[in-house]
């Protein structure tokens, strides 16, 4: 069996690479991502990157809990030339799911 | 308090290192020509002991563990222990004879996939590996043993996680865990520079947050990485903190979890390949208990310092926050000679 087969770039690259062709992410948009993702209460629930053929523009949301959300957004505001905020409420009371809000974002790729 | 918690502290016990396959990744270089085991009578002492010493999870790995023929009588002996256990397989051998064999007395059955087929059988050196596996996975959903599925996670193939998941949800699997590659045994010769970096583990953790908020309840997703910000707070939980109490009164899970039983008997902390200079000793030589003792009096204030030593390491730099710390550690454990207590 050859060994010494399989995808020889990075994985992460080869995802971006399906979605906008040969792009990354900047190293500090790549850091701020993870820092939101990792406040309390807030949770990633969509990535994506979009723009062909001359991607430019990564895009997603966090949920967040009302409770956080202020500091959350004071944070995407003090960042925001990078970020656009896209604030709505979101939740479905009627199946008892807890009221929380929806912080879209956009962020810049890489030229 | 370590890295395993205050609730589950590990014993994970490598009975041999006899496997039907010769994976190009094994951390403990097993293979089909390896012959050497541990008696179960010595393997039975040493868990009655450890629970005593406050361990209350048993992990059984390998090599194969199904190939290892005590098996059923190591679980059950665990769980009369009050320990709970688990085995993990490439499950190539899951027939129904030996899964009747670990119901009842495995808590959770770790079994090993690595991506989509063709990368799988590559990483395993075997063109039948993913098919004979899932072949018996509906034998593993009849059996009602939860189950799970391992990713090693490489520099190459994080897109291949998102196909992983499917599959795990597909087949009704409870636990999707990402253990990132380490450069050890045979990952050494077949893959070396394949392991992920702070770049690709920041990915894969933005794409375990969103394949967790695609699964939901039903399947969860672990990252065997430490985020260094959060370790900067929590000393404790990687041996670096201050001790605050008298350790003569603690117990050895206290002051090391994971504790491994290597094939050849030797009992090292943290993981398998750690640093002889760190090891307790060799269970052909003596008790668990009679080990621990002696490691107590003349290695673990060294033990301790090493964990010191990795911690300002890894904690120090800003930079993405994910780090592998057993990864870390082990390697400290090799380069470094006996770190002086002063």
């Amino acid at each position: 069996m050859d060994q010494g087969e399989g995808y020889p770039g990075r994985g992460s690259e080869r995802i971006l690479q399906d979605r906008i062709g040969q792009r990354a992410l900047p190293k500090e948009d790549l850091q701020q991502l993870v820092a939101f993702s990792q406040q309390d209460g807030v949770e990633l629930v969509d990535i994506w990157i979009y723009g062909q053929p001359d991607p430019d523009v990564v895009s997603g949301s966090f949920q967040v809990n009302p409770e956080v959300a202020a500091s959350v957004v004071q944070d995407l505001i003090r960042q925001r030339v990078r970020y656009h905020l896209d604030i709505f409420p979101y939740g479905v009371p009627a199946l008892g799911v807890r009221d929380i809000v929806q912080i879209g974002f956009t962020s810049r790729g890489l030229k | 308090m370590g890295p395993t918690g205050d609730s589950y502290r590990v014993l994970q016990i490598h009975p041999s290192r006899r496997c039907n396959l010769r994976c190009l990744h094994c951390y403990s270089s097993s293979g089909p020509e390896e012959r050497g085991e541990i008696s179960v009578a010595l393997l039975r002492d040493a868990l009655t002991e450890a629970s005593e010493e406050g361990y209350t999870v048993a992990g059984v790995s390998g090599g194969e563990p199904l190939l290892y023929k005590p098996l059923h009588e190591l679980l059950q002996h665990a769980h009369e222990c009050n320990m709970l256990t688990t085995v993990t397989s490439n499950g190539m051998l899951l027939d129904e004879r030996r899964l009747e064999t670990l119901q009842g007395i495995t808590d959770l059955l770790a079994i090993s996939l690595d991506g989509v087929p063709a990368s799988h059988n590559r990483n395993r050196a075997s063109e039948r590996a993913f098919d004979t596996m899932a072949s018996r996975l509906e034998g593993v959903r009849r059996s009602g043993i939860p189950f799970g599925f391992i990713f090693t996670l490489t520099l190459h193939n994080l897109h291949e996680l998102d196909w992983v998941a499917n599959f795990a949800l597909k087949q009704g699997a409870q636990l999707l865990q990402i253990h990132p590659l380490e450069e050890v045994g045979r990952a050494k010769q077949f893959l070396s520079r394949a392991r992920p970096d702070e770049i690709e583990s920041a990915y894969a953790y933005l794409e375990l947050l969103r394949i967790q908020a695609l699964a939901g309840d039903t399947l969860r997703v672990q990252l065997d990485l430490i985020d260094r910000n959060l370790l900067r707070s929590s000393p404790s939980r990687v041996f670096a903190d201050k001790p605050s109490v008298d350790e003569t009164s603690l117990s050895l899970s206290d002051l090391v979890s994971p504790l491994v039983i290597e094939a050849d008997g030797t009992l090292v902390p943290i993981q398998y390949g750690f640093a002889r200079e760190y090891a307790l000793g060799n269970l052909q030589e003596a008790s668990l208990c009679e080990l621990a003792t002696r490691w107590r009096r003349e290695r673990h204030q060294v033990f301790r310092k090493l964990c010191l030593s990795v911690f300002e390491e890894i904690t120090g730099p800003d930079g993405l926050p994910f780090v592998n710390w057993y990864e870390a550690i082990a390697n400290k454990s090799s380069e470094s000679a006996t770190i002086p207590l002063t």
